[in-house]
């Protein structure tokens, strides 16, 4: 499995991305206003 | 998010928890595991409902101007980095590392330490192992010529344990009067990174919690440190110091 092929690839621009956080404030995943860089993780569920 | 906020809560978390109800985002990112049948069968697990829409678990490191700097993916979910792994891969600061170990003679002191003393299964994690030597003397790292002992460290074999190549700092040509050989030391203060993640003795392959539980949920990280310190003029013989940390094993966050 090549794993580099998954997603958006390293040097590219990530997507402009708004989801939802638990206080339901919407968030800039990419976070490029604040211009401070983000760590980006997938986790798969917080309800099993 | 009322979930999100709960499990937020439970575990203590410090960072904003996303919600990509409908999996809207991840299928725009090209993130979703499209075959976690088969994925899930090779451990031995039977894919239901839930399970679809699901995304590769991993992990993108973006600079200030929104660009993917670098990118973390494991196929099983339970391979994770830490927190002190992701930092260690963008040369981040440890935060309060706590110095768990540390050995000191022959004009060096080592110390090695984790982010956290713990681990969850499976998650990859970092032990750092600090060398701080003292003014005049210098210690070899690879190339060396034959009969030189170059620093070297490695992580020992403990139940469940896996330990990935260690990444030393690299060295600064050094010559010696009278040799032919040039040689490479390091000298000061200098980190060596060592990353290795643990199956964990507490719980099933599957993750659930084994029963009964073992009585002794901890695991000792035994570090072994081998180097040679020298001056311009003269060497002290061949070291090998051991270290341990222990660990003690955290439920597995699926």
């Amino acid at each position: 499995m090549n794993f580099d092929l998954i997603g958006p690839a390293v040097g590219s621009e990530f997507p402009d991305l708004v989801l939802p956080d638990q206080n339901g404030e919407l968030v800039d995943i990419a976070s490029r206003e604040a211009g401070r860089g983000a760590i980006v993780v997938f986790y798969r569920s917080a309800d099993w | 998010m009322e979930t999100l906020a709960q499990f937020s809560r439970a575990n203590g978390i410090g960072f904003r928890l996303l919600s990509d109800e409908g999996s809207v985002a991840m299928t725009r990112l090209g993130l979703i595991d499209a075959d976690i049948e088969s994925h899930h069968g090779r451990y031995g697990i039977a894919a239901s409902d839930r399970d679809r829409g699901l995304p590769y678990p991993g992990t993108f490191v973006l600079d200030e101007s929104g660009l993917v700097v670098s990118k973390h993916f494991e196929e099983s979910y339970r391979d994770r980095a830490s927190g002190s792994f992701l930092l260690s891969q963008v040369g981040g600061e440890s935060g309060d590392s706590a110095y768990v170990a540390e050995a000191r003679d022959q004009g060096v002191v080592i110390r090695s330490s984790v982010g956290e003393p713990v681990y969850r299964p499976m998650q990859k994690s970092v032990v750092r192992v600090e060398l701080d030597i003292a003014d005049g003397f210098h210690i070899y790292v690879e190339p060396v010529p034959d009969g030189y002992i170059p620093l070297s460290v490695e992580v020992s074999d403990a139940e469940g344990l896996v330990s990935f190549p260690a990444t030393y700092p690299a060295g600064q040509p050094f010559e010696v009067e009278g040799l032919a050989e040039v040689f490479s030391v390091i000298e000061g203060r200098v980190e060596v990174t060592v990353p290795f993640k643990i199956s964990g003795t507490q719980h099933e392959s599957d993750g659930r919690k084994r029963e009964p539980p073992l009585e002794d949920d901890t695991i000792v990280l035994t570090l072994t440190v081998g180097y040679q310190v020298c001056s311009d003029r003269e060497c002290f013989p061949p070291a090998r110091r051991k270290l341990s940390i222990p660990l003690v094993e955290m439920p597995l966050i699926r």
